[in-house]
């Protein structure tokens, strides 16, 4: 240093170097404290470590924290969880023989090679134990403690599993769980995912590892980060056999938070119940190419919370929440939020609105049906036939659906918007009246894949001739997710409030709720007066009364029913049937919409599981069947 | 200058110490994951690594080419860079693992904290020495104030990521160029340690009585999650046992280069980032561990030498700040594979697998050799 000194003529140079000295000093003395700290282990405790090293005998055991309970509106439980016994492999320094092996894969009747694999998937954390199988049998479990002695490090544990009382109820709201499987690269996104909405939500890292369950879809996907809790562990001395002989010290588990949900239990089984009832009629009456499948929705017009939501056919995610079985590769279509539909009549009050806010139309102003409309060179029946309808105004045109009427609004719209610019037809100003109840965009449900239709504007592809006037009554090439179409009946009913349906109420620790849902209006329509949506409304209470589409569902029903049949044409026979409206007419609650496929008629297939759910949520006494005589309407 | 004559002053030392322990660093990375193959290819980190090296090297070059002095007046600016840097971070940074930490740029993922030392070293130094040129006033605890607030926010929004471990390098870089800067060190160790003091007594009172805290319930858990050391709040404890048995049961040659049990037998835990020193204490033994820190002390003495013959303050600072940098890491991630630090996930540097880091730190070394070279006043 001495000649360097020289070349600092700095007059702070003797007071930099003394620091610096001290600096020097205090570094040596962190380098220092860490090279007798090596020395104390490697060398004075160096025997002590290598013994430890060499008979590594020390094992974690993770301790699964039970998923959070999902309970429906009123408390009643739909997911909970059961203890079950699983089978696993404590590693024990050296490689399993193939007799061992092939002796656990025939007892666990699992795929010959199948432990190699998943102890291979685990290589890199062989201080777990690897998880043969989950929820093993009790036979099972009686043979593996039968050969236990030729078994080394074979374990037994007890956890938790995944379990949903009802079965296949509300299967696709609730989704299910799997296993996490180490190759598959979607769940480990899935995982990361996750593990970013738990930091944003404020809590400790959920860790994700192999042999993990995780929500795959439905509720248990979407909230898998607080349903899923924190495992526990427990570090143990295990001796040369894999038995634990010692516990060294554990942290138990946290258990998952819980959901009350805005599901409403008994309605819930009632649309399940009936929509499955009524569509095995059909297949019976009718044959197997009807109603091959259904689905309904049920909203509460005041905050959109989603009181019901089926979607048929099910499945029970009882049989995947052992993870026992492959799912990664499977997909389930929710039709509900996934399902795209053409609206068919339930489309007309979208027409109606806008013809009377346009003003091509009066509110007492009749049209002619004569049993068909003349479009270019076709001739569009209406579905009465011949002789038709006769003259009808808007709120009669709504309870007979009348097709020759909504044509000629579509006609005049179209007229109406060609004489402002020859560019554009009655489905651009369909188009702007359906966007404001919600029909071009998704609803932003909480539920994962939410898939949503949109409304057809004639820049955005060429449209067929007529297919504008088409879609007036809501038939051709625009289609929407029933829950697009429940949360416009329910805009309807709501006077132009829109909500965003929800299905979590409260999030809670045990009796303690942490969050609470509010509704959220996401838009109000300004386009519709007040004064066009009550004549609107007014034509689908009419629907429900005499001469009406729905009469025959609701005759007796002593609550007042907006309603709207509608039947759509699929290009397949037989149609879809639909059927939606809103409870009680004066001061609406619910919602909904109800769609069979290849159901045939709105009226006869879909109305008869809306008078249920009325009578279920209302209270109106046990189910009952209800008269159906021949020739009713569509 | 030439650069025959910059060359010449280059500190030789220094430069072959960091590629030193560069080079061990693909060594051991290389024996930590060659059992686990990546898509195949058993030196994927190996060769990641050596890809990072060889920018790294090219960094080092780059720093060590500007001169420090257009650095230092540059310094304002590398700070409200790197405070919005940070800043983007928080806001759209690539999240994964519970903390947000990542920024995508192009191909590759970085890691702005570790940038934010070295721009923290470099703006630090220049704010001090802009303040020293009205004579030394380090004498009293509230002269120290401003230099909280400054290095304050850089660490509270690193903290936020939350990277506990990067944030507390700031302190110790703070500690380091305040006393490099004539910070009389009572009242700088006085303040700060009653400030952590404060803060653990708060934590510890309202854990134990419930003492109302300014911190939501999220941000104590948090807190915890770091206290109650690591990541994986499962395995910390098992991770530390782990790492003291492999590098005890090294003793003093070690079992040999990819043979040692605990390493490819995957009892040890993140080891070839934040515990690769249990690999070394493993493999190596105590004479091999001994060298490589004995190379991080080589690297440090030539800084430390290079500060105390800097031809302006603000030259001893930037030195003086890697030196800490350097140091702080080296104590925290040793002693936590050792069992005499917490879990903070600091890497070690040049040596554990990383990109950013070890860029970072060729940078670092870059402006080491910088100031070193421009240490003559009297220009020839």
């Amino acid at each position: 240093m001495s000649e360097l000194r020289a070349l600092i003529p700095d007059a702070n140079r003797g007071e930099i170097e003394r620091r610096m000295g001290k600096f020097l000093v205090a570094v040596i003395l962190c380098v220092g404290v860490l090279v007798g700290r090596l020395g104390y282990l490697q060398i004075v405790r160096g025997a002590h470590y290598e013994a430890l090293a060499r008979g590594n005998r020390i094992r974690l055991v993770s301790l699964t924290a039970p998923r959070g309970v999902l309970y429906d509106r009123n408390g009643a439980l739909i997911a909970t969880s059961r203890p079950a016994f699983a089978a696993s492999l404590v590693y024990m320094g050296e490689e399993y023989s193939e007799e061992t092996l092939a002796k656990l894969e025939t007892i666990l009747s699992l795929p010959p090679g199948r432990i190699r694999q998943l102890l291979a998937q685990q290589s890199g954390r062989l201080y777990l134990p690897v998880r043969l199988k989950t929820d093993i049998s009790l036979e099972e479990h009686s043979r593996l403690e039968e050969h236990r002695h030729e078994l080394p490090g074979l374990v037994i544990e007890v956890l938790p599993i995944r379990e949903y009382p009802h079965g296949e109820l509300a299967a696709h709201t609730l989704g299910y769980v799997g296993l996490l499987a180490g190759e598959d690269p979607r769940l480990q996104e899935l995982a990361a995912a996750q593990e970013s909405l738990r930091a944003a939500a404020g809590l400790p890292p959920a860790i994700y590892e192999v042999n993990d369950m995780i929500g795959i879809s439905g509720l248990e996907r979407q909230y898998d980060p607080i349903l899923r809790g924190l495992d526990g562990t427990r570090e143990v001395e295990v001796d040369s056999r894999g038995t634990p002989t010692r516990t060294e010290r554990e942290v138990p588990p946290d258990p998952g938070l819980s959901l009350k949900l805005t599901i409403d239990l008994p309605l819930q089984q009632a649309l399940e119940s009936s929509l499955r009832a009524n569509m095995e009629k059909l297949q019976k009456s009718k044959g197997v190419t009807y109603a091959t499948a259904g689905c309904g929705v049920v909203l509460d017009v005041r905050t959109g919370a989603i009181r019901a939501m089926a979607s048929l056919p099910a499945f029970d995610p009882n049989a995947f929440a052992s993870g026992n079985v492959d799912v990664s590769s499977v997909e389930w279509l929710n039709r509900v939020t996934q399902g795209k539909y053409i609206p068919g009549s339930v489309y007309k009050m979208i027409t109606a609105m806008a013809a009377l806010e346009e003003g091509v139309i009066g509110p007492r102003e009749t049209v002619y049906c004569g049993g068909g409309y003349r479009l270019g060179r076709d001739y569009i029946r209406c579905w009465v036939g011949p002789p038709g309808h006769g003259y009808s105004n808007i709120v009669q045109a709504i309870q007979r659906s009348c097709n020759t009427f909504f044509l000629e609004m579509g006609a005049r719209l179209r007229s109406k918007m060609r004489a402002a610019d020859p560019g554009l037809g009655g489905v651009d100003i369909l188009a702007e009246y359906a966007a404001e109840f919600g029909l071009d965009s998704p609803t932003g449900v909480d539920i994962p894949g939410e898939r949503a239709g949109s409304v057809s504007r004639t820049g955005s592809r060429q449209l067929l001739p007529g297919e504008d006037i088409q879609h007036a009554i809501g038939q051709s090439t625009h289609v929407y997710t029933p829950l697009q179409l429940a949360q416009y009946i329910a805009t309807l009913a709501a006077d132009g409030k829109r909500y965003r349906p929800y299905l979590v109420e409260e999030v809670r620790q045990g009796d303690e709720v942490l969050y609470r849902s509010q509704p959220e209006q996401v838009a109000q329509v300004q386009r519709v007066s007040q004064e066009t949506m009550d004549i609107v409304k007014s034509g689908m209470l009419a629907v429900t009364s005499p001469g009406g589409t729905g009469y025959w569902s609701f005759w007796d029903i002593p609550v007042k029913v907006g309603g709207k049949t509608g039947t759509a044409q699929t290009g397949r026979l037989p149609d879809n049937a639909l059927f939606a409206g809103f409870a009680p007419y004066d001061n609406p609650e619910i919602a909904w919409i109800i769609i069979i496929e290849g159901g045939d008629s709105g009226a006869l297939s879909c109305a008869p599981v809306a008078r249920e759910l009325v009578r279920t949520y209302f209270g109106l006494g046990t189910p009952g069947s209800v008269a159906q005589p021949a020739g009713v309407g569509r | 200058m030439s650069l025959r004559r910059l060359l010449r002053h280059v500190d030789w030392l220094a430069a072959g110490a960091c590629l030193a322990l560069i080079c061990a660093g693909l060594m051991f990375i290389m024996s930590a994951t060659h059992a686990q193959p990546v898509g195949g290819d058993s030196l994927y980190y190996a060769k990641r690594q050596a890809l990072w090296a060889v920018v790294g090297i090219a960094t080092l070059i780059a720093t060590a080419s500007v001169d420090y002095s257009l650095i230092l007046r540059l310094g304002p600016w590398v700070y409200w860079a790197n405070v919005a840097v940070l800043v983007l971070v928080l806001v759209a940074g690539e999240s994964a693992y519970g903390a947000q930490r990542w920024l995508q740029v192009g191909p590759v993922r970085i890691q702005p904290s570790e940038f934010a030392k070295i721009a923290l070293i470099v703006s630090f130094a220049s704010f001090l020495q802009a303040r020293s040129e009205d004579g030394p006033s380090l004498r009293r605890v509230r002269d120290l104030f401003p230099g909280f607030i400054f290095v304050g926010i850089p660490m509270v929004l690193v903290f936020q990521q939350p990277d506990l471990g990067t944030s507390l390098v700031f302190v110790g870089i703070l500690i380091g160029m305040f006393f490099a800067a004539g910070a009389d060190p009572r009242p700088l160790f006085g303040a700060i340690g009653g400030v952590i003091a404060a803060a653990g007594l708060a934590l510890f009172a309202h854990y134990r009585y419930g003492l109302p805290i300014p911190l939501r319930d999220y941000q104590v858990r948090r807190i915890m999650a770091f206290i109650q050391p690591g990541n994986d709040l499962r395995y910390a404890g098992y991770h530390t046992h782990q790492s003291q048995i492999a590098i005890g049961s090294g003793r003093l040659l070690g079992k040999g280069f990819m043979a040692g049990s605990q390493n490819q037998l995957n009892f040890l835990p993140q080891r070839h980032t934040d515990f690769i020193f249990s690999v070394i204490g493993e493999e190596v033994g105590f004479l091999g561990a001994v060298v490589i820190l004995g190379l991080f002390l080589l690297l440090m003495w030539r800084g430390v030498i290079i500060a105390a013959n800097a031809k302006d303050i603000g030259g001893t600072l930037i030195a003086a700040g890697v030196v800490s940098m350097l140091a702080f890491h080296v104590l925290v991630n040793v002693g936590m594979a050792c069992g005499i630090m917490p879990v903070t996930g600091l890497p070690l540097p040049f040596i554990s697998s990383g990109g950013s880091s070890l860029m970072a730190n060729c940078a670092a070394v870059g402006l080491l050799i910088n100031v070193g070279v421009r240490r003559f006043k009297i220009y020839f």
